[in-house]
């Protein structure tokens, strides 16, 4: 019997055709979003424009979501299926465009010194779960769910983000 | 780095992440007094740390902004394509919109198995009383509904079912939607009769409706066992090639 404030019954009124409760899970929701996108695109606004697509994505197709009580993780899988076609998009440009440059990573003046510029340098296995420690409350739960890891290996790979970002930023310098 | 130091080191990143007791911190604390390798190393990682946390929380208005905008085109998208009729949005009370749109619905299926209990003749004659503007929007508000949900059926079969198969729901709901169109005139006045009929009129109303609604309910049955008899056909036909019941397009990298 879901709560009444639950993701469930949010989902549930949605259908009935109460917008506000879209508005509802898209504020609890947003952050996760976000960080998430932020961690496979590794720059903001991309970020920024795929978390809105993202939820309007879900708005659409609210009525295909079958467990109503798992909207924050559907509302994710969305979002990473929406950043790798938008990567893949980018690659297929690449190809036929000798001049693309795919991140933010060109523009840095002094890259060999630049926290962000280390964070989009490493693996995305890494960086995504890094992202979302740091933009989505630190919810460890939350996080492994979300990447359907376990909490040590959540861990693990924190271990070696941060062992990689010790690297690019003070070894290799 | 000797063997102690990778252990300890990988210690840091967890009591930068809050995993560690506080026996656990005074070990990495006992080693760190006697090597400058892992001090620097612990220096670097907390500074890494803050650097991220101030990082994260520099984004903060983006991310307001973000959301902002965001709840904004999904308001504007809710206007465009309604999940479902919105009290909000028609400007009268949701309980009466539910059960108007009931009405319409039942209305409809009357129509469209050519029940004799209800008159078009006889409704329209008494239609008067509700002002045409709301009637119109509701009405409208329902026929895309109705459109909406047919096109998400539809989408979702075509991912669960394969084209050939999709393609003859697609005619099907095609022709539903041409249906509804002629029988735009006639749901308009089902509503205007709702409003314009006196209570004792209305017990009348209810009890065609209840036995419209068995109509309506044999037929829904019917086209369930339908619908599933097809379904199991076409899934004993086909090969492992199904797609995962999520609604998204993307898939690995």
């Amino acid at each position: 019997m879901p709560d009444v404030g639950s993701d469930q019954k949010l989902v549930e009124r949605c259908r009935r055709g109460d917008g506000r409760a879209y508005e509802e899970l898209v504020v609890r929701h947003y952050r996760s979003v976000y960080a998430l996108c932020l961690g496979i695109m590794a720059n903001t606004e991309d970020a920024g424009d795929l978390s809105q697509e993202s939820f309007l994505a879900g708005f659409q197709k609210i009525r295909a979501l079958r467990e109503t009580d798992r909207f924050g993780h559907w509302i994710l899988q969305i979002a990473r299926n929406l950043c790798i076609d938008t990567i893949r998009k980018r690659r297929a440009l690449a190809k036929h465009q000798a001049d693309y440059r795919p991140t933010r990573q060109d523009e840095s003046p002094h890259p060999s010194i630049d926290i962000l510029w280390a964070v989009e340098t490493l693996p995305e296995d890494l960086r995504i779960p890094l992202l979302m420690f740091y933009f989505d409350g630190k919810d460890a739960d939350g996080i492994a769910e979300a990447l359907h890891i376990s909490k040590s290996n959540l861990y693990q790979r924190m271990r070696s983000a941060r062992a990689r970002l010790y690297e690019l930023l003070v070894e290799k310098s | 780095m000797d063997l102690t130091c990778k252990t300890i080191r990988e210690f840091m990143a967890d009591r930068i992440d809050g995993l560690l007791s506080d026996s656990e911190r005074d070990k990495i604390e006992l080693h760190l007094q006697g090597c400058d390798g892992c001090r620097a190393y612990w220096d670097q990682l907390q500074k890494q740390d803050r650097k991220l946390s101030d990082w994260a929380s520099s984004l903060e208005p983006e991310l307001r902004s973000g959301l902002e905008q965001t709840l904004a085109a999904v308001r504007t998208e809710a206007g465009r394509n309604p999940v479902a009729f919105s009290h909000r949005r028609i400007g009268f009370p949701y309980q009466q919109a539910i059960a108007a749109g009931f009405l319409l619905v039942i209305g409809f299926f009357a129509g469209i198995f050519g029940t004799q209990w209800l008159s078009r003749e006889n409704l329209r004659t008494q239609a008067d009383t509700l002002n045409p503007n709301i009637r119109a929007e509701l009405t409208a508000e329902i026929l895309a509904q109705v459109r909406t949900e047919m096109e998400q059926a539809n989408e979702q079969t075509k991912q669960q079912l394969g084209k050939e198969f999709s393609q003859k729901l697609k005619e099907t709901a095609d022709s539903f939607t041409q249906t509804l169109n002629r029988d735009r005139e006639w749901l308009s006045t089902t509503l205007t009769v709702w409003e314009g009929k006196r209570n004792e009129e209305r017990a009348s109303l209810y009890r065609d409706m209840a036995k419209l609604a068995k109509i309506t309910e044999n037929e829904f049955v019917r086209t369930r066992q339908y619908i599933n008899q097809s379904r199991t056909l076409i899934e004993n036909d086909r090969s492992s090639d199904r797609i995962s019941e999520d609604p998204t397009q993307g898939s690995e990298l």
